[in-house]
């Protein structure tokens, strides 16, 4: 079982979003505007979920026993594909509004079940890519709000200190542990 | 190069140069299957296009850059086995990287083939020389080699004697701020040029 200092250091310390890459491209897009951010998430978390449990009881334990687990990645996506078109057709019925977040739904059903060893911490892990996300996207929302006020040329305002700033949030959340005396923890 | 579409090509790069290990070996893999998976399904796409298949045009190229990831993967891992492994879940990255490009595919049956095709290759080479220019210089100022993919793991040649790197130069954070000043550069040249073309006007 995952414990609850292994969740905090996929969170905080080796945030999975900022040091394994899930959902890192989509923060920087979400960072400036956060119009579909909550039901990016929502959905995601719904989209994701189902999926891990689907593979772990389907996919898993049909293709791994014979060398096929390379395999997993496929169903997963064709099982987010599906999944997202049936809550698109529900959303456009119900809300008149289309959901995205296929790309990051499968990045983190990929991770889920390349990190995990059991279903429930698949289902954790889902959990952590989730909030790690959600905090890097709100950091960087305030970020972008506080750089555009500022005075510096516009050419720096767009991506350039925004990323900047990432660059030593992520000095900041290391130095939380004590890996600044282990440098090859950063490599 | 209209700002979304910047937006979208600046991370796409970035979100393959941070999360994927800094040493050229890796940089070396990413490159040629970043450019396989954009070009093979571009040429997909193009076929769909030319049969007149409509009602697949959106989803069939996504599905078929993930088969062809996967197959990859597979030859990556008979040929490379330890970079393979060492690259682990980031060579998923490259294939999501692929997809967002894939936005940027010009979609038009007015355009020919060829043209396409050059603009395709407009969008891809700079790419690839960022993207080995970064994964060299981290592979050299962090570890003071450059290396190279083998079947016995990555083969190191040294660059300079006695220096063996220093670490930060090699790390995320590092990568960050090398990438933020890129991003700086590029946003100051486009528009410098965006000026220019006005003035022309």
């Amino acid at each position: 079982m995952i414990t609850s200092y292994v969740f905090f250091y996929y969170i905080f310390c080796i945030s999975t979003c900022l040091i394994s890459g899930v959902g890192l491209q989509q923060t920087f897009f979400f960072s400036k505007n956060l119009d579909k951010f909550a039901s990016t998430i929502v959905t995601c978390f719904f989209v994701s979920t189902i999926t891990v449990i689907a593979m772990w009881l389907t996919a898993v334990p049909l293709l791994c026993p014979y060398g096929l687990g390379d395999l997993i990645p496929i169903f997963a996506f064709l099982f987010v594909l599906l999944l997202s078109k049936i809550l698109n057709i529900f959303f456009m019925s119900f809300f008149s509004k289309s959901i995205t977040g296929i790309a990051l739904s499968t990045i983190i059903v990929l991770f889920a079940l390349s990190e995990a060893n059991s279903l429930l911490v698949a289902m954790c892990f889902v959990l952590i890519c989730l909030i790690s996300i959600t905090i890097i996207v709100l950091l960087q929302f305030v970020l972008q709000n506080r750089i555009l006020i500022t005075d510096a040329p516009e050419f720096l305002k767009r991506t350039s200190l925004l990323l900047i700033s990432t660059g030593i949030i992520i000095l900041l959340l290391h130095s939380w542990s004590i890996s600044w005396l282990n440098l090859e923890d950063l490599k | 190069m209209k700002q979304n579409i910047f937006d979208i090509y600046i991370t796409a790069a970035f979100s393959l140069i941070i999360p994927i290990t800094g040493r050229m070996a890796f940089g070396l893999v990413t490159i040629v299957e970043l450019n396989i998976l954009v070009f093979f399904t571009f040429g997909f796409s193009y076929l769909l296009n030319f049969l007149d298949i409509d009602d697949l045009r959106t989803i069939s190229p996504m599905i078929f850059m993930v088969f062809l990831a996967v197959f990859l993967q597979c030859l990556l891992k008979i040929f490379f086995p330890i970079v393979a492994f060492s690259m682990g879940f980031s060579q998923y990255l490259i294939c999501f990287s692929a997809l967002a490009i894939g936005t940027l595919f010009p979609h038009s049956e007015k355009i020919s083939f060829k043209s396409q095709f050059k603009s395709l290759l407009s969008l891809m080479l700079p790419m690839s020389i960022i993207l080995f220019c970064f994964f060299a210089l981290r592979d050299v100022l962090g570890y003071g080699t450059l290396t190279l993919p083998g079947p016995w793991g990555i083969m190191e040649i040294k660059c300079f004697r006695g220096f063996d790197g220093i670490p930060f130069f090699a790390s995320i954070p590092f990568t960050f701020i090398c990438v933020g000043l890129l991003a700086a550069l590029f946003d100051f040249i486009r528009t410098k040029v965006i000026i220019l073309h006005r003035s022309t006007d």
